[in-house]
């Protein structure tokens, strides 16, 4: 057969079961208030790295499902996260992305909240039933908030099991990276693509849209045998490389070099590229100098910001620094060979379900857990289909 | 032909020539041991960032790469406004206001990015070029991105 009919088109792919899914789990409304419900009100979501918070008071603010909220260093110096939402008309508190404040006092009738969400002031209390409209019961709505390896995650639901259960052993392989030396952000992107939240993680879970990239088909494809590169899922959803995958920079023009200008992060060679990504939608990745975090949170079943992140050793020389961003920004960034692809690439998927024109995704590469396997996207997608009731290929 | 107009001479030949992909006629206008950078405030990070970084033999990589990458589909026409010129002993230090559009396959027109382009313009052998190029951004949320210099 060659060019497919109506019918064939339109028909499930007649591959396993948790081997295809459905163009409508990027578009419908239902199955996004489901995400919504299931994924982003339950699941732990990376939000910073605890380098942008400093000091004593450091805040950042950040969007959860269209949610404002904000995550501050208390002077005890733990972090604490709150909706960014006044407890008395439902003002927005902080309107800046990230600053430091020992009281927080909102514009529109001067509430003022300290960090760890007290309602520290009401101007005229008096006019206000004490009982009900006091200080001591109009504090700000707090969030689960949990550190590991340096990494900030929240959880909406109280109930969840702790951080570290969710996560499990996911992020072993980059313990020593994350928290052998001290690291900082010095590189941040936020970008609205015109696409599911899925689309965009998908390029990170989908080793086989390698051959996309121009720069991996040059240093990466063909610099190990496929067979020798491990991949790994687990619990929950997440799943990444299973030890160090390797790169041969040289094999891209002003990419040679690359490695020896600068030290490795520890326990990596400058060669390796690790990745993880941890359910719903945080992929950490590692090429060796420089660790990139990208998190998509949506907007809507077609809306979603990428925050992406460029990590490197906290008080490094600046010529340390120089080089450690140039490889940094030589795959990712907004200028970079890699991350533009790859957006265009999430883009032009949503216009082909959006229109309904593509219908199906197949995940049914298997590797047997090497080379290209799709296993992390149906690993995703087990996890996904858990947690919202809706099969992926027929939701 | 005033400073002013001489500068703005050579700054909008540099965004013709990149608008029109001929990236030989932009090196051209650039010295051997120009420097060239997009620099992006990070209300985020409360600090300044970079995000592309190139000496020339870089600028020639990436424009010899770009036929292989996969790029946003449109073209892009960037709008230089030179504010100011300042003449020292070395050359010239000029200001200019930028606006990038991006217009895609269907000709539809959108600002992709505004933010000024801070160059250091000196003369060898009685031409004027490109010595240095920082692009400040103001536009941080570039869509999909691109490979191309701005």
């Amino acid at each position: 057969m060659s060019a497919r009919t109506s019918d064939n088109w339109t028909a499930k792919p007649d591959v396993p079961s948790g081997h295809a899914v459905s163009g409508r789990v990027y578009t419908d409304a239902d199955v996004y208030a489901a995400e919504v419900d299931t994924i982003f009100s339950s699941a732990w979501r990376f939000v910073c790295h605890d380098s942008e918070l400093p000091d004593a008071f450091d805040y950042r603010a950040f969007d959860h499902c269209g949610k404002s909220l904000f995550a501050i260093r208390g002077g005890d110096g733990a972090v604490r996260t709150f909706f960014n939402v006044c407890s008395h008309r439902g003002a927005q508190l902080l309107s800046e992305p990230a600053g430091n404040a020992a009281h927080i006092t909102c514009f529109y009738h001067r509430w003022t909240y300290d960090s760890r969400g007290a309602c520290t002031g009401i101007p005229r209390p008096a006019g206000y039933p004490e009982d009900i409209v006091s200080k001591d019961t109009m504090g700000l709505r707090v969030v689960r908030t949990a550190t590991l390896h340096g990494l900030v995650f929240i959880c909406l639901d109280d109930g969840a099991a702790p951080l570290e259960t969710f996560i499990g052993p996911a992020l072993d392989q980059f313990v020593e990276m994350l928290s052998g030396v001290p690291l900082e952000v010095f590189h941040f992107n936020r970008a609205v693509l015109d696409c599911n939240w899925k689309a965009w993680h998908e390029t990170n879970m989908d080793l086989y849209h390698e051959f996309m990239h121009v720069v991996l088909r040059k240093t990466q494809v063909n610099a190990m045998p496929m067979e020798d590169r491990k991949l790994v899922t687990f619990a929950n959803g997440h799943g990444g490389s299973g030890g160090a995958l390797k790169a041969k920079y040289d094999g891209y023009a002003g990419f040679s070099g690359r490695g020896a200008d600068v030290p490795p992060l520890p326990g990596v060679g400058p060669a390796d590229f690790r990745f993880i990504n941890l359910f719903p939608s945080t992929a950490i990745i590692s090429r060796g100098t420089v660790i990139r975090i990208d998190t998509a949170m949506p907007l809507g079943p077609d809306k979603t910001i990428l925050e992406m992140r460029g990590l490197g050793v906290k008080g490094e020389s600046e010529e340390h620094r120089r080089v450690r961003r140039r490889h940094h920004n030589q795959y990712w960034g907004p200028f970079g060979r890699n991350v533009p692809e790859d957006m265009i690439a999430a883009e032009s998927c949503a216009d082909s379900f959006r229109a309904g024109a593509g219908r199906y995704q197949i995940i049914a590469r298997d590797e047997n857990l090497t080379g290209q396997d799709d296993a992390i996207l149906r690993a995703f997608y087990a996890e996904w289909a858990a947690r919202t009731g809706c099969d992926p290929s027929d939701p | 032909m005033s400073n002013h107009d001489t500068m703005r001479q050579l700054i909008g030949q540099g965004c013709l020539a990149l608008d029109d992909a001929d990236f030989d006629g932009f090196l051209a206008l650039c010295t051997e041991d120009i420097g060239y950078r997009i620099e992006v405030w990070s209300p985020e990070l409360r600090q300044n960032m970079i995000w592309l970084e190139h000496d020339k033999e870089g600028l020639r990589a990436l424009f010899d790469a770009l036929p292989e990458h996969l790029t946003r589909p449109g073209r892009l026409a960037r709008h230089a406004n030179v504010m100011t010129v300042t003449e020292n002993e070395t050359g010239f230090d000029c200001v200019s206001t930028l606006a990038v559009y991006h217009t895609d396959v269907d000709g539809r027109s959108q600002v992709l990015a505004i933010g000024r382009y801070r160059d250091r313009i000196v003369k060898r052998d009685s031409t004027l070029l490109l010595a240095d190029r920082t692009v400040v951004l103001e536009t941080r949320d570039l869509g999909v991105g691109l490979h191309v210099p701005l």
